[in-house]
């Protein structure tokens, strides 16, 4: 690729995944609905901001560091969606109502902080809660350009979530899909494939299992026949694996279809329709020939960039030279096509 | 390794998944002690593990076609599997994992659980595997008490026609040192292990499950099912159960294998990135992969089209480590011919047998002449 190219490919490749935070917890005490600052506002909670930001958490640690504050540049030179992941967190609370107080008090420091020009916020919302959700995102819904949801046990396909689907529906947000790093690991998030795993880099080697799971719930219930238009962008999963996913997605509809006979064409077409994957980490990609033949021309129409900046993150320029000029300038017009009208 | 094809014969074809069925307690009556064939015959004994009342089979889990025309259910009868399914495809091994002790994996009794198992192996090698030399079978051990399980396999290491080890799972990962007497005494006697699904995944706390939560549907459950396969395989590598037995063999039963490229490039990416995150692994995990672990082909999966799937074929460490299997009786058996036309030519004899006699060794084509073995 000439350096005109990487030039090109660079400036107009959209990061659908880019993370923003914050250092200290205490800097979301303004932003607390009432009386909450004084419910946070404790030691051992204060003191817990490293386990709120071990965001990728390959490696056991025994100690937890001094979280680094992710704010965007005030005026990022490309668009960027950021991502409070934080607040993804709250999938492994216990306490629900904290929870809701807690992603409330992000959602109103990312407005007044994080949005700006191409720096595009997704709002997060509370999986304890999907009526206050809903709530949520009309409230913000001009000033966000997804919904961020984090994972709990109940199925993404699962009617639960209908009134944070229909109020996306209803804004034109598409739902963003990352994990918070607890699936696993903490009781009451999500579980990994197998059984209970022996580490930190366990977990992670296994995270895209989340993201077939909860694909397969959407494909299989009826979501999308309520919600033709909803698009779901799932970040920070990789993507090699999608092939093989489809394969036995249509291979068992066509088996057991009569069992789902609300689902009358292959799933596999509803992931090519409402679905969108990011491209980290890129490097797992590295051997193109194991895994780019079955990539339909639908199914490479889906894959975005996603940096994860700053976790471990990808560059475009690690896009362009792990996959090629081809692939990169694809996945630079389909970031270009996802963020349609969000523009 | 090859085998000595006669001239215009066929090459040899081992099944590596088909499943003896008993066809009633009474079976295993001649195999169990006096105080233990009154308990099962009080209490009954369950040999089902999958919740039924949960995830239901849409149609029937075994082929109607498959039912012996005179008694007991399909799988129940070496005469009628051998007519029914054998010799009209050619089949040179077929590979017995027993079924009906996959139900011990919900019991809660350790010391039922290995009574009932050890008297089916018993039953299977006196009914089966003597019965006709193309039969082979895989003892199966119950995973409630790996010194028992060990202590099975010591048994029964030596019984011609023994060539493998089934191990049953519940919720304890493949990776964990509970399985180390296991994988000492099959190692010693140079017998692969084989995981083949179960049927209490995703039911029950006891055992294992998909990620992400509860799939609603039979059919769902199905698409997801193959990630406990892809997770013991991953807990394997990384607990560094293969630096511990180094001569350990897994076969992979019924879990797919599609899915195997982008698991192993991910666990040697992130190696790579963050060795010190795994420090019981030595080298890629790739190559733990392609040394140790082999996968049926059944179910097959069926991409859109012939390119796919020979993109993926092409990959080496599928190939190399693919084993044809046919399920019967199950009702998604595959016929052999419908797999091995979708393999290329070139790599057919190694899924016929090559790859198998690699991981199996000689017994497992004992109904050769030795000359041709």
């Amino acid at each position: 690729m000439s350096t005109a190219d990487s030039a090109t490919v660079a400036t107009a490749t959209v990061d659908f995944d880019r993370h923003v935070g914050i250092a200290r917890h205490e800097e979301l005490f303004p932003a607390m609905p009432a009386g909450w600052d004084r419910h946070f506002e404790r030691e051992e909670f204060v003191a817990s901001i490293g386990l709120t930001s071990n965001h990728i958490r390959v490696t056991d640690t025994f100690r937890q560091e001094a979280a680094e504050s992710y704010s965007p540049p005030a005026a990022p030179e490309t668009p960027a969606l950021l991502l409070p992941y934080q607040a993804l967190t709250v999938n492994g609370w216990s306490d629900r109502f904290a929870a809701r107080a807690f992603v409330e008090a992000i959602n109103a420091h990312g407005v007044a902080h994080w949005a700006s020009g191409n720096g595009r916020l997704a709002l997060a919302v509370s999986p304890h809660d999907a009526a206050w959700s809903a709530a949520q995102i009309r409230r913000y819904a001009d000033r966000v350009a997804a919904v961020a949801v984090p994972l709990v046990p109940e199925m993404l396909g699962s009617s639960w979530w209908s009134p944070i689907y229909e109020a996306c529906v209803d804004t034109g947000l598409p739902v963003l899909v990352h994990f918070s790093g607890v699936e696993g690991h903490y009781l009451g998030a999500p579980p990994l494939s197998g059984g209970v795993h022996a580490s930190a880099f366990a977990r992670m080697a296994l995270m895209p299992h989340v993201a077939e799971s909860n694909i397969a719930s959407l494909a299989f219930e009826s979501t999308f026949l309520n919600y033709p238009e909803l698009q779901f962008l799932f970040a920070g999963f990789g993507f090699t694996w999608l092939p093989a996913l489809l394969w036995r997605l249509d291979r068992e509809w066509r088996t057991f279809r009569h069992d789902v006979p609300w689902i009358t064409a292959p799933p596999s077409e509803r992931v090519l329709q409402n679905m969108w994957f990011t491209t980290w980490p890129v490097g797992e990609a590295a051997d193109i020939a194991t895994w780019d033949v079955p990539f339909s021309d639908a199914l490479r129409s889906r894959i975005v960039f996603g940096s994860h900046t700053p976790h471990d993150g990808d560059s475009v320029g690690d896009l362009a030279a792990v996959l090629g000029p081809e692939w990169a300038a694809r996945v630079a017009r389909n970031g270009a096509t996802l963020l349609g009208d969000r523009a | 390794m090859a085998v000595a094809v006669p001239e215009g014969g066929a090459v040899p074809i081992v099944d590596c998944d088909v499943h003896p069925m008993i066809r009633g307690l009474a079976d295993l009556a001649p195999y169990l002690s006096t105080p233990w064939r009154q308990r099962f015959e009080r209490t009954g004994v369950r040999m089902f593990a999958r919740a039924r009342d949960r995830y239901n089979h849409p149609n029937t889990a075994y082929r109607l076609d498959a039912v012996p025309s005179r008694s007991g259910p399909a799988g129940s009868d070496p005469r009628f599997t051998i007519d029914d399914h054998v010799e009209p495809y050619g089949i040179t091994a077929a590979l017995l994992l027993p079924q009906d002790p996959y139900g011990i994996t919900v019991w809660s009794d350790a010391a039922a659980a290995h009574e009932f198992t050890r008297a089916n192996n018993d039953f299977l090698i006196d009914r089966w595997v003597e019965f006709d030399d193309r039969y082979v079978l895989a003892v199966t051990v119950s995973p409630h008490d790996a010194r028992q399980a060990a202590a099975e396999i010591q048994r029964c290491a030596s019984i011609p026609g023994v060539v493998a080890v089934q191990l049953l799972l519940r919720d304890t990962m493949l990776g964990s040192t509970w399985f180390d007497p296991v994988y000492e005494a099959a190692t010693e006697h140079g017998l692969p292990i084989v995981f083949h699904q179960n049927g209490n995944e995703g039911c029950y706390h006891a055992a294992q499950a998909p990620a992400g939560g509860i799939p609603r549907s039979y059919g769902e459950r199905h698409v997801v099912l193959t990630q406990i396969g892809a997770a013991n395989l991953a807990d394997l590598v990384i607990s560094g159960a293969f630096e511990r037995f180094p001569t350990l063999r897994m076969v992979m039963v019924e879990w797919g294998f599609s899915w195997l490229p982008s698991l192993a490039a991910r666990l040697d990416h992130m190696w790579l990135r963050d060795p010190d995150a795994a420090p019981l692994i030595r080298r890629l995990p790739s190559e733990y992969l392609a040394e140790h672990v082999t996968f049926t082909t059944q179910p097959l999966d069926e991409p859109d089209t012939p390119a796919d799937l020979a993109a993926l074929l092409a990959v080496p460490q599928v190939i190399d480590t693919l084993l044809f299997s046919s399920d019967y009786p199950h009702y998604d058996t595959d016929d052999p011919q419908f797999v091995l036309k979708r393999i290329p030519a070139e790599s057919r004899a190694k899924v016929c047998y090559e790859n198998a006699l690699r991981v199996f060794g000689a017994p497992i084509l004992r109904s050769l002449p030795a000359a041709q073995r």
